[in-house]
C-alpha cells in the first residue's frame, strides 16, 4: 500500500460523505463532499501524524493541506522528506 | 488548580474497602457502616463510581447486588488483572482524564502499583473512607440537572456504543438512526449552574480553559453586548443534556467568539461541530467579522485543529499562548444531515440589533 493508498482508506472509512454513492476522487474537496466535523477533523490529523510518524505544526494546520486525498498526499511527501 | 480539580470517578476495591473481609474466604462478607449512605451522596453529587478490584467476577457481582448496589457503578473492572490495568480500562471507558479519578483501596502496594503507571491519580486510604463525603474534590459547587443525571447518561451512552458495534451499515446511517435532535438558544437564568459546569469540567473541546462563574455568566446574558448560548441533545436513547456553551462578544462590525465548549461525552456523534457553524452563520448572516479566542492549554489541541479545520487562521499571535483567530465566513461547515437542528432565540432581536444604550434585555 502506498502512503496515497493508507490516506484514501482512511478518508473513506471515517468521513461522512453528504450524498451516498458519490464517487469519491483524490482531487475532490473532502470539506465539500462530506461532513469534516471536530471527530473527523483529530482523527485526521492523529492518523497522519501516527500512521507517517511526523508532527504537524500549529502553522501547518490549514484547510489547504487537508483539503483533498492528494493534498494531504503531497503535505505527508514533504513532512518526510 | 489542576491539583484541585473535582473528582469526576470514585473506583472502589471491594475486599477489605466496601466491605469488610475477603469475599472468596467468607461469603458473609458485610459491608461496611455508612458505604451505601456515601455511595449513595456521591451519586446525587454527580460523581461517577466504579470497582477495580481483583476478585471472582460472577461472585463479586453477585454480592453487589445482595446489597443493591449494582447500579451504582459504571464499566465494573473485576478480574485478577493489575489495577492500573483496570483503572485504565474504566478511564477509557468513560472518557474522563487520569486526574479526575480518585481510587480508594485498603492495600498500600496497590496505590504503589496504580500511581507508578498513573502518577496523576488520587489515591485514598480504606480506612479513611468516611472521610471521603467531606473531600473538597468531591464537594462540586453546584449540583445541576445534568450532574444528577450524570450515570443514567453514561448507561445511556453505553447503550449507543453496543448498537454502534452491532450496527452494519455506513457511519452516518447510524447517527441518523440515533434521531438526534439539537436545541440552541440563548442561555437563561437556569442554564448558569451548568454552564459554569461545562467550562470546569470540559478540556479537550474548549477554546481557552478559563473558567466562569456563576455570577459572571450571569453579567453576560444581561449585557446586550454579549450573547451566551447553550446547546442540548437528545436522542433516542434519552436526554444527553446541555452540552454546549459559546460566549459571543457583539462589537459594531465583529462578532467576538471568546469561549466555545463541547462535552467531550457527544465527540463521537459529529455534533461538535454544529454549534461552531451556528455562531459562523449568525455573524455571516448580519455581515460582521468573525474572531475567536484561543489559547493552548495543553489539553484542547482537538479544539485548536476544530479551528484551523473550520477555516480559522490566526491574526494575532502575541507572545505568550492567547491567539486570536479570524474566520472569512466563505466556507461554513454545512449542519449534518443526520440530526435536527432547532433554534430559539427569546430576545435575538434586542441582544444583535438594537444595542441602544441604556437599553437592558427583558429576560424571563
Amino acid at each position: 500500500m502506498t502512503d496515497l493508498d493508507r490516506i484514501r482508506e482512511f478518508v473513506k472509512s471515517n468521513l461522512t460523505l453528504f450524498d451516498e454513492g458519490v464517487s469519491f476522487g483524490d482531487d475532490d474537496n473532502i470539506f465539500e463532499l462530506g461532513l469534516v466535523d471536530s471527530l473527523f477533523a483529530v482523527q485526521l490529523v492523529l492518523f497522519i501524524e501516527g500512521e507517517f510518524d511526523i508532527d504537524i505544526l500549529d502553522s501547518e494546520l490549514n484547510i489547504d493541506n487537508f483539503s483533498s486525498v492528494s493534498r494531504i498526499g503531497e503535505f505527508v511527501k514533504m513532512k518526510k522528506s | 488548580m489542576m491539583d484541585n480539580k473535582d473528582s469526576k470517578c470514585v473506583v472502589w476495591d471491594l475486599d477489605g474497602t466496601l466491605w469488610d473481609g475477603v469475599l472468596l474466604e467468607d461469603d458473609t462478607v458485610e459491608l461496611r457502616s455508612g458505604i451505601k449512605n456515601i455511595i449513595q451522596t456521591l451519586e446525587q453529587r454527580g460523581i461517577l463510581q466504579s470497582i477495580a478490584s481483583k476478585n471472582d467476577y460472577d461472585a463479586a457481582m453477585r454480592k453487589i447486588r445482595d446489597f443493591e448496589l449494582d447500579e451504582y457503578f459504571l464499566c465494573p473492572e473485576i478480574s485478577w488483572n493489575a489495577k492500573s490495568l483496570s483503572i485504565a480500562k474504566i478511564r477509557a471507558n468513560l472518557n474522563i482524564s487520569m486526574d479526575s479519578i480518585l481510587f480508594i483501596d485498603d492495600e498500600a502496594y496497590e496505590h504503589d502499583e496504580v500511581r507508578s503507571v498513573h502518577p496523576k491519580i488520587l489515591c485514598i486510604k480504606a480506612c479513611d473512607y468516611d472521610t471521603l463525603l467531606a473531600h473538597p474534590r468531591l464537594n462540586p459547587r453546584f449540583i445541576t440537572e445534568d450532574s444528577i443525571r450524570r450515570r443514567r447518561m453514561y448507561l445511556e451512552q453505553q447503550e449507543r456504543k453496543i448498537a454502534e458495534e452491532e450496527f452494519a451499515g455506513p457511519r452516518d446511517e447510524f447517527l441518523a438512526s440515533l434521531q438526534m435532535r439539537l436545541n440552541i438558544g440563548e442561555a437563561t437564568e437556569n442554564d448558569l449552574r451548568r454552564a459554569e459546569e461545562l467550562t470546569i469540567r470540559t478540556h479537550q473541546l474548549n477554546t481557552t480553559g478559563k473558567t466562569y462563574d456563576y455570577d459572571e455568566l450571569s453579567a453576560f446574558i444581561k449585557s446586550p453586548q454579549h450573547k451566551l448560548v447553550v446547546c442540548e441533545l437528545q436522542d433516542r436513547y434519552g436526554y444527553q443534556g446541555k452540552i454546549g456553551l459559546a460566549l459571543v462578544e457583539i462589537d459594531r462590525d465583529c462578532h467576538h467568539l471568546k469561549l466555545l465548549i463541547i462535552s467531550c461525552r457527544v465527540m463521537s456523534l459529529g455534533v461538535g461541530t454544529v454549534l461552531l457553524s451556528y455562531v459562523m452563520n449568525e455573524a455571516k448572516q448580519r455581515g460582521k467579522k468573525l474572531r475567536a479566542d484561543f489559547k493552548h492549554t495543553g489539553r484542547n489541541r482537538p479544539m485548536y485543529i476544530t479551528f484551523k479545520m473550520s477555516n480559522f487562521k490566526e491574526v494575532v499571535a502575541s507572545p505568550g499562548d492567547d491567539i486570536v483567530l479570524e474566520n472569512d465566513l466563505s466556507f461554513i461547515p454545512p449542519y449534518p444531515p443526520y440530526l435536527e437542528l432547532s433554534v430559539h432565540n427569546r430576545s435575538r432581536e434586542s441582544s444583535y440589533d438594537r444595542l441602544r444604550p441604556n437599553q437592558r434585555i427583558c429576560q424571563e
